[in-house]
Parts: structure tokens; C-alpha cells; sequence
């Protein structure tokens, strides 16, 4: 059995626990394949098995099928296929959620005949028989991963089908005057034959509800990716106090994550539904003592390299230092928001003109991590950053996966490149090869032209159980 | 064997049907060295044009090329015979542009009756097929109705529109092959019995009018060109001193179709006595005017249907209406105003074999050493029959002398588009080619058809040595030529002459590439050595002009061959692989592709049993 894609073409049951490490109050269990309902039953023996209902939840004792010991009370779930998230026979196990008591319950399955699901397998099922399509099963992904509610509504959209909706709608219109342009070509004597100019006043827009979607994609990536913000600053100008106040102003919604270093702390920060991973670094400064010192500053430096947005923290009560206007050179390309701290104890007019002298181009807010004033503007320009407005509620068709931008991306020069063709007078019946082309990128989404890597790589990151 | 009836004869191939397909058929078994025999029910009715007086048109005249590149008949006769020919969509890009010629019908028939003639390898028989001999699931022979029994080693049955023959008009039908030929009755039978899928369509044809009671002074008049041939070694003294008649264009109106509305109800459409599928796109006047209801009018063209006939064909008006009416409605037209019918339109149904049931090679995958053609196998079309012929009968030569299958793909030859969509969507109703019936049809143009297919016919021995002379000179002519053009920087006298201005690092194919030059003009300003023939210089004016669009399709079908390359195993148990839809199995079960790239093209496969297959096939590989 190769290992890539699992048991998918096997008439096998899989298992895996459904539910995350860790203890819960619920674990959860999952059966997929043929032999769903008969493996659970055999583990959860039910008094009166022929009243089993498909959907409908029954308590019992789930017993390892080998030795008779009993292992947790559990509710059981029989799904009758299609009826089901693969489409196959399927059941739910959910038991007490303690790491131990799941694993003992998985084991009970997998003595029972059912097979460990690899990694993605049950969204693979699912797109096999034909329930989810490609964007779809991404979108379940991204939903597992989702770090926000915001970022969580917007793939639920699209697992219901919204961006492959929007997708099909530009198909569509390319379908169309594909026909046109058809009908033309095999009936010369029809009068209704399509002009240069009107093929024209059709692809234009076909290709403004294209950048309609991609105008979507930086905030859909935000909200799946997050955006990578990094406090950087001299020792002292406040960054640590900063971090702590962004933080006690927004929730942080995933748990408490340290570093690679004792120097770099990380949170996440929910932002309008955009998780933004907000570094805290160890102050920067040339004169280096120690080993240790110079050691976290190097790591300050790494993650400033690999951040989206760098939030330069300086200290508003004190003279620019040399220091400060080293780190100011450096990072000017970077285009640094300029956070000018301790705003409570100092009026902020005179370095902020300075500044404004020395780098107009900047963006300056004075902060005061004590009092609070300014961090609601630091929100504002990070969210700004992270793609232009927010929408109200999540749009649907919001781009969120590079793949599909990429696939949008081409399809749109495809039909930029018909257009420029009719520009130049080339007859209309070329054009139909970049709407061809255009169709076959869009198709890729969708799933409707994917390649069998395509397919392959999608899958092998879902994780396991889902 | 049974006993009843005589031996006549044995032949290595035997081809049933004397139409464009039979023809074609034979000509190629022939050509290939086959021991062939042509049977045909009426040798009058050899080549019979029974529907429109002309030849190509849209991918038809890709075909009518192809067939020629191939060593065939058709663009040869067609050129012989034609009295007016024209290039269509001139406006458009040269992989659309089609040559479509009126044919003088006497002419064609009797040059395709010489040839058959003249053909070493070919004997006529005049005779109507009884049935097949079929020992143990292969095709060994044919009887026909007088008792004679011929030996084949190889079959192909091409007998149009004759198989179980009706003809209709209004409320009128009768049991008929096309143009009041008989219809193939006995065969029919004998072929329902075997058991095959098969289908029954309708075909319409308008009426012939008498030319002297018409009235050209109320249509305008639509004149042909000269210096245009389908064939590429056009004998350019003959076609040139063809004699030209002139096509006419008049228009219906809204009495015309007040009449025709009024008599909807004695439609056999209407009334339910037509029970065939009819083609969707070459519709009957009485369903352009139920359909566009809201059209004032309808273009129609009087087509000469020979150079002394005094008979005019009503294109755009096939119709199953009854006589009178139809005489009635042609009469409120202007220029027909006193018209006197000839022959009434007609709808005509027939018995078709479904075509998923046959291989690339049109050989059927239950009978082997039969192979069907034409009409029989749904399409509609001279061009389309005429192909399939050539197809079918080089496979079947191919086979009896023991050479590869005889097979052309679909980035190869509009031919082989035909035939995949054939074998693998089958045919809903009677199938005609399309310009977009071709993923790549800026490779597939009318203008390179030999470029694509002379090696491939002269390696299966389908063109005779003259032409293959003739092809490579014509090749080497181009490429010299284009070479040329890359390389050479045009002095600054060259550019002057072309009224340009250009830097001095470009090349001749650079200025070329300009919409506005011609390669004429850059011939003219900057000639090579020896001067080239009008198709060569059309070639690398091509090549160069449309350069960019001709590389993007290269590439794709690149990216198709991929797919079309991933072969299924014969045997693959469909119903044992995991995950595939419903109707996806089925299609895969009663088809049996010969590829995924094939298995993609199914009716009813959908993108995602394609990844399961593609999966499939991954871990069948690695799980050996």
C-alpha cells in the first residue's frame, strides 16, 4: 500500500480520533467505510441493535472487542451512507475526552477491523464520492486551522460552495462568448456574427469580476495566514509594556506560545477577525557586552526578517540616539510603523517633528502603553496593513489560498492577453484560445482540470481524523 | 458457412455501400495494396450527392485537406467538378478561414465512378448485401439478396441513409433510400437481429426548383473566385478553366411564415409520424420559424445543382411539410414568386449504428474484421462519410497486410477529432464537425494538413511517390524560407522600401509580425533566392504571424498528450475501484476508454472520477 494516499481505494473502514490532543470534555472517534456501523456496534454492543436509527444517538459501553474489558459509557452515532461527511457508512464515537480514554477507544476500533485513517483521509473520501469539490476541501483546511471566528465564517462560505460559486459565474461568462465567437466561425453566412469590438465589451468584464475576487486576496490570506508583526526598538522605549497592553486590549485566542528563545515571546492577537502573530524582541542597540545579549539580538533581527509589518517602538521622552537613528536606516525599507511610546509623559511635538523632517514617508503614532492612547489607531494601521478596508462580514469568495489567487492571476492574463490581441488586430477566433486557456486555470480551483499532483499535495496536508 | 447461395468470390476487404465513405474506403484499402471489392446496390448512384450541391465549408474543408494529404478522392474530384468556389471567413484567422465550392453532382459522379475504375485493386459489383457471415465473433464474409457469397477477410459496411430507409412528406411516407433510390431493407434486418445498439435519425433535405422559373433579377447574385483548389497538387489548368455559375441570396418574410405557421399542424414533426432524431443544427424552416418567432426573416441561397441541370437547390429551407404548402410558402419569396418545384423537400429516416461501439480504428469492439463508416455510423455529411471511409478502409487493409493500426489523434487531424468523439460521446443526433469541435485548431488548419498527415500517409503507403516528391519539396521550400526570415537584419534600404520604421537588430520575422506588413511585401522588398509558390509563402506567413498563438497551443496539447498517454488496462474492473459516481461507472463499464484522456472526454465522468482513476492508477502502479 503506497503511503501517500492512504487506504482510499480499498474497500477499508478507517478510524481516527476526530477531536484535538489534549484532554476535552468530549473525544471523538470516527469510522468511515463499509463496515462503519457493524465495527461499532461490535465495540459498543447495544441491548437492542435492530432499533438502531441512522442519525440518531445512542448511549452505551464501549468494550475492547477482544478482551471484554468495558473502557469508557460513550454516546454512538450510526451515519447511513450518503448520509454522511465521506458519503460512506460512517460512525461517531464520543467519549469521555481524557487523551488515555480516546486512544483506548481508537485501539478498540482498530481491533475491530478498522484501519488508521492517514492524514487527510476522510476529506479525500469525501471528495471521492463526489460530496466536496477541490475548493471545498481546502476550504475544510483552512477551517480546521482557522484561528479566528471571523477567518472561520469565511471558510465555512467557502466549504458551502460560495468561491466555486463565484468562479463558475466567470466560467460561465467565458463559456458564453466562447459560443459566440463559435457560431460566428461556423456559420459565416449567419448574420450575427460577433466584431472585434463587441468580443471586447465582453471580456472587459469578465476580467473586472476576476479583479473583483482578487481584490479579496490579501485580506482572505490574512485572515488564513494571519499577518507576522514584530515590536522592534532599543533596550527601554517600552516594547514589553506595549505588547502587554495590545494584548490586554484583544483577547488572545490561541494559548500562551514562547519562542525559540527565552528573548522572543509570540501571542496572538484576534484583530477584527485577523489573527496577527505579535512578536515581543529583545532591544536592539550596537554596543554589545555580553554573549547572551548579542545572541537575543540576533534573534530580534531574524524575526524582523521574516515578519510582514515591523512596529518600531522609540522612546518619546528622550533625544533621538544614534542608536535609534541606526535602527531607523536600517529598517526604512521595510516601510516600519513608527510607534512613539510613553506618550503620557512627554508632549509628543518634538521628536515627532524631527521625525517627520527626517522620514516623512513613515507612519507615526504616538502610543502610551500605561494610559492606552493610540494602541486603537496601532490596530487600525496593522488591519490597514494587512490588506486595505475590512469588510462588515466575511465576503464571500474572499480569497484565502495562494493556489486559487495564482490560478485567478493566470486566467486573468490569459484573457489580458486576448484583449491586447484584439488590440493589435488579430482576428477574434485567436482570442478563443486565451479563453480557453482562461477556463482550463479557473477549472483548477474548482477541481474540474486539477492534476493528479494537484490533488496529491491538497490532501497530504489535511490533518488527521478530518 | 451455410450452403444456400454460390461462392462468387473472396477479397482480402469488401466494402458494403458506394457513397463518399464506401468510396473512400475502397480507393484507400486499394492504394494500400488490399484485393478489393466495392458493392453497392445501384452503381448509377455511386458517389451521389443527394442533399446540398457542395463541397466543405467550416472544419468540412479541413477535412476535404486532410483527405487529400491522405491520397484521397474528394478535394481532387471536388476541384474537377466544382463551378464556383470561395474562401469563407476571410475577416478571420487562418485556422478558421474554410474553401466551400459548388459541384457540378453529374461531374462528381462520373469522375468518382473513373476512379474507382481506374484504380488497380478495386472491383465493382452492382448487387444489394442479404447479411453478414459472422463465424465465432468475426466478420468473414457478405451475402447478398441475388444468393452470391463473397469471402472477406475484412468488412466495412457504409450504407448511409439506405439502412431501413423512410421518406416523408407531410402526410405522406413510403420505405426509400435517399433520392428515390430503394432502401437497404434486407441488411437492416439482418443487422437489427444481430443485436448491435443502434439508433434511428431523420435527415432533411429542401426542394429542387426548376431554374426557369425563377426569378434572379429580385436576389443578389454570389459570385465564386478563382485561384482557389482544395487539393494540395491542384492541376491548376483545369480548375482554373472551370466554367463559373453564380450561387443567389433572397430572404423569407413574414407571409412566408404566416404559411408555414398556419400549416404547422400537418408537420410529420408535429404530428408524431417522425420518430428520429433530426440534426439540431440544420434545422427545417418550420422549426426556424416555431424557434426564432420573433426573426422577420431568414436568409436562403438557389444553388445550381450541375452546370447543364436546370435544377436550383433551396439552401436553408429543408422542410417535411406537404407539397402544397411547401410550393405555397416558397412562392411568397421574393424571386419565387412563380417558381415550379422539381422535387419537394423530404425528410428521410434511417437506422444508424451507435459509434461508442467502435474502436479508434472504426473496427467494432464485438465483431472483429468489421469496420462501419459514414452516415451508418451517425454523422451527417459527404465530408465527414468520406473521411470516416478513408479511416475505416485503411485499417481494414492495415490489418489484413499486418501494419500498425491506422490511428490519428485529436492534436493530429480534424479527422482524428472526429473519430474520438465518435467512439467515445457517441452520437445524440446525426454528428457534423465543428471549427470548435477541435481543441487545437490552430494546429489542425486547413492550410497544413499535409504538413501534418503526408509522412504518416506515406509510411502506411497512402500516397504514391510523385506526391510524396511534390510534399518535400514544398517542405523544404518553407523551411528555407523561414529560416531566412529569422536570420536575416534588413538593411536600412529594405526597411526604407517597406515605409517602416524599425530598429537595425531586427529580423525580416520580426518586421513580418507586424499586422501591417505582408509577407508579399517583405518578399518584395527583401526576396529569397528563388522566389516560393503561393501555399508555400502562405505557410510561412502563417507560421510567423500567428507564432505566438500557434506556440500556446502547442503547449497545450503537450499537456493533453500527458493524460492521453496514461493507458487503462483493457481489463480494469470498474465496479471493484473505490470512490468513482454512479453514472461515471457506467459510462467507464459500457465504454471501456482506451486512455484516461479518453475516459475524460465520457459523457457523465466527471473531473473528480478522473482524479479517482488518476489515483487508481498511482497506487495500482506502486502496489504492483
Amino acid at each position: 500500500m503506497p503511503e501517500a494516499i492512504g487506504n482510499a481505494n480499498d474497500a477499508t473502514t478507517i478510524a481516527a480520533i476526530a477531536t484535538p490532543p489534549g484532554t476535552g470534555g468530549v473525544g471523538i472517534v470516527r469510522l468511515s467505510g463499509p463496515r462503519a456501523k457493524e465495527i461499532m456496534l461490535r465495540i459498543c454492543p447495544l441491548k437492542n441493535p435492530s432499533s438502531l436509527q441512522s442519525h440518531k444517538l445512542c448511549l452505551g459501553v464501549i468494550r475492547h472487542p477482544l478482551s471484554g474489558e468495558a473502557i469508557d459509557e460513550a454516546l454512538v452515532v450510526w451515519m447511513k451512507e450518503p448520509r454522511s461527511y465521506t458519503g460512506e457508512e460512517a460512525a461517531e464515537l464520543q467519549c469521555h475526552g481524557g487523551p488515555l480514554v480516546v486512544a483506548r477507544v481508537l485501539q478498540a476500533a482498530l481491533a475491530a477491523g478498522a484501519v488508521l485513517a492517514q492524514p487527510g483521509e476522510f476529506t479525500l473520501r469525501a471528495f471521492m464520492n463526489g460530496r466536496l469539490d477541490l475548493a471545498q476541501a481546502e476550504a475544510v483546511l483552512d477551517l480546521i486551522e482557522a484561528k479566528t471566528p471571523r477567518a472561520l465564517s469565511l471558510f465555512a462560505e467557502q466549504l458551502a460552495g460560495s468561491l466555486s460559486a463565484g468562479i463558475t459565474a466567470i466560467e460561465e461568462q467565458i463559456t458564453q462568448l466562447m459560443a459566440a465567437i463559435e457560431v460566428g466561425v461556423d456559420f459565416p453566412q449567419d448574420e450575427d456574427a460577433l466584431s472585434a469590438q463587441e468580443t471586447k465589451a465582453r471580456l472587459l468584464p469578465i476580467l473586472a469580476a476576476i479583479d473583483e475576487l482578487l481584490a479579496g486576496a490579501p485580506m482572505g490570506r490574512a485572515y488564513r495566514e494571519g499577518l507576522r508583526a514584530v515590536l522592534l526598538g532599543p533596550p527601554n522605549a517600552g516594547k514589553s509594556s506595549l505588547f502587554n497592553s495590545l494584548l490586554r486590549e484583544e483577547r488572545a485566542i490561541v494559548t500562551h506560545a514562547p519562542g525559540t528563545t527565552r528573548d522572543v515571546i509570540e501571542e496572538y492577537l484576534d484583530i477584527d477577525g485577523i489573527p496577527v502573530l505579535l512578536s515581543d524582541t529583545a532591544g536592539l542597540r550596537g554596543d554589545i557586552c555580553d554573549e547572551a545579549e548579542a545572541l537575543g539580538v540576533g534573534r530580534s533581527r531574524q524575526k524582523a526578517q521574516s515578519a510582514e509589518l515591523i512596529l518600531l517602538v522609540l522612546d518619546l521622552t528622550q533625544p533621538l540616539t544614534e542608536n535609534e537613528n541606526a535602527l531607523l536606516q536600517e529598517f526604512f525599507p521595510r516601510g516600519p510603523l513608527l510607534l512613539l511610546n510613553k506618550a503620557d509623559l512627554s508632549s509628543p511635538d518634538a521628536l515627532r517633528e524631527e521625525l517627520e523632517h527626517a522620514w516623512p514617508r513613515l507612519t507615526k503614532i504616538a502610543v502610551s502603553a500605561k494610559s492606552g492612547q493610540g494602541l486603537a489607531l496601532v490596530k487600525e494601521e496593522i488591519k490597514k496593513r494587512a490588506g486595505g478596508g475590512l469588510p462588515e462580514a466575511a465576503r464571500p469568495g474572499l480569497l484565502g489560498n495562494l493556489r486559487h489567487q495564482r490560478a485567478l492571476v493566470q486566467a486573468k492574463q490569459c484573457l489580458a492577453e486576448g484583449l491586447a490581441a484584439l488590440d493589435e488586430g488579430l482576428p477574434i477566433d485567436m482570442v478563443s484560445v486565451d479563453l480557453m486557456t482562461a477556463a482550463r486555470f479557473l477549472g483548477e480551483i474548482t477541481g474540474k482540470s486539477a492534476s493528479e499532483e494537484l490533488i496529491k499535495t491538497i490532501f497530504s496536508s489535511f490533518c488527521l481524523g478530518k | 458457412m451455410s450452403t444456400d447461395g454460390y461462392r462468387a468470390g473472396s477479397y482480402e476487404v469488401i466494402v458494403v455501400g458506394g457513397g463518399h465513405a464506401g468510396c473512400e474506403a475502397a480507393l484507400a484499402a486499394a492504394r494500400m495494396g488490399a484485393k478489393t471489392l466495392l458493392l453497392t446496390m445501384n452503381i448509377e448512384a455511386i458517389g451521389l450527392m443527394p442533399c446540398n450541391p457542395s463541397v466543405g465549408g467550416p472544419a468540412k474543408s479541413t477535412v476535404v485537406r486532410e483527405i487529400d494529404a491522405l491520397g484521397g478522392a474528394m478535394a481532387r474530384l471536388a476541384d474537377q467538378s466544382q463551378i464556383q468556389i470561395r474562401l469563407l471567413n476571410t475577416g478571420k484567422g487562418p485556422a478558421v478561414q474554410a474553401l466551400r465550392a459548388q459541384i457540378d453532382k453529374p461531374s462528381y459522379q462520373a469522375a468518382l465512378r473513373r476512379e474507382l475504375e481506374n484504380a488497380p485493386n478495386i472491383n465493382l459489383r452492382q448487387g444489394e448485401a442479404h447479411s453478414l457471415l459472422i463465424e465465432n465473433g468475426q466478420a468473414e464474409g457478405v451475402r447478398l439478396t441475388s444468393g452470391a457469397v463473397f469471402a472477406a477477410k475484412k468488412v466495412v459496411l457504409a450504407c448511409g441513409t439506405y439502412l431501413n430507409g423512410r421518406v416523408v412528406i407531410g402526410e405522406h411516407y413510403a420505405a426509400s433510400g435517399p433520392a428515390g433510390f430503394p432502401p437497404a431493407t434486407a441488411l437492416g434486418l439482418f443487422l437489427r437481429d444481430l443485436g448491435l445498439p443502434m439508433s434511428r435519425f431523420k435527415t432533411g433535405t429542401p426542394a429542387r426548383v426548376d431554374k426557369n422559373s425563377l426569378d434572379f433579377s429580385r436576389m443578389q447574385e454570389q459570385p465564386g473566385q478563382r485561384g482557389l483548389a482544395f487539393s494540395f497538387a491542384p492541376d491548376w489548368r483545369t480548375v482554373d478553366s472551370r466554367p463559373m455559375l453564380p450561387c443567389w441570396l433572397t430572404y423569407t418574410n413574414e407571409e412566408t411564415h404566416r404559411v408555414i405557421r398556419e400549416n404547422l399542424h400537418r408537420s410529420p414533426l408535429y404530428s408524431g409520424v417522425i420518430e428520429g432524431v433530426g440534426p439540431r443544427y440544420c434545422p427545417s424552416i418550420e422549426d426556424k420559424v416555431v424557434r426564432f418567432a420573433g426573426r422577420p426573416a431568414h436568409q436562403l441561397f438557389l444553388e445550381p445543382e450541375g452546370l447543364t441541370l436546370r435544377e436550383y437547390y433551396v439552401q436553408g429551407m429543408s422542410s417535411s411539410l406537404p407539397e402544397e404548402v411547401q410550393l405555397a410558402f416558397l412562392r411568397t419569396i421574393p424571386g419565387l414568386q412563380n417558381v415550379v418545384i422539381v422535387r419537394p423537400a423530404y425528410a428521410i429516416e434511417y437506422d444508424c449504428l451507435q459509434p461508442t461501439q467502435l474502436k479508434p480504428t472504426l473496427e467494432h469492439k464485438e465483431i472483429a474484421g468489421l469496420f462501419s463508416a459514414g452516415q451508418l455510423n451517425g454523422t451527417s455529411g459527404y465530408e465527414e462519410a468520406a473521411a470516416q471511409g478513408l479511416l475505416a478502409g485503411a485499417n481494414a487493409a492495415a490489418a489484413v497486410l499486418g501494419k500498425e493500426p491506422f490511428i490519428l489523434g485529436r492534436a493530429e487531424a480534424f479527422i482524428g477529432v472526429m473519430a474520438d468523439d465518435l467512439i467515445t460521446k457517441g452520437a445524440s443526433e446525426p454528428y457534423r464537425l465543428f471549427t470548435s469541435s477541435a481543441e487545437w485548431r490552430l494546429l489542425l488548419r486547413q492550410d497544413n494538413a499535409d504538413l501534418r498527415l503526408c509522412e504518416k500517409a506515406r509510411a502506411y503507403g497512402l500516397i504514391g511517390e510523385e506526391r510524396w516528391r511534390f510534399f518535400c519539396e514544398k517542405k523544404e521550400a518553407i523551411e528555407r524560407e523561414l529560416a531566412r526570415l529569422r536570420q536575416t537584419r534588413p538593411g536600412a534600404a529594405v526597411r526604407e522600401s517597406l515605409h517602416i520604421e524599425a530598429k537595425g537588430d531586427m529580423t525580416l520575422a520580426d518586421l513580418l509580425r507586424r499586422p501591417e506588413l505582408s509577407y508579399r511585401e517583405v518578399a518584395l522588398a527583401s526576396p529569397p533566392p528563388q522566389s516560393l509558390e503561393q501555399a508555400e509563402a502562405e505557410q510561412v506567413e502563417i507560421d510567423i504571424k500567428y507564432e505566438g498563438y500557434i506556440a500556446k497551443q502547442k503547449e497545450q496539447a503537450k499537456r493533453f498528450a500527458r493524460l492521453e498517454a496514461k493507458l487503462l488496462p483493457p481489463v480494469l474492473d470498474y465496479a471493484a475501484v473505490k470512490g468513482l459516481s454512479f453514472e461515471g461507472r457506467q459510462r467507464l463499464i459500457e465504454n471501456r476508454p482506451v486512455s484516461l484522456g479518453q475516459a475524460s472526454r465520457l459523457g457523465g465522468v466527471s473531473p473528480a472520477d478522473i482524479s479517482v482513476l488518476l489515483i487508481y492508477l498511482e497506487h495500482r502502479h506502486k502496489g504492483g
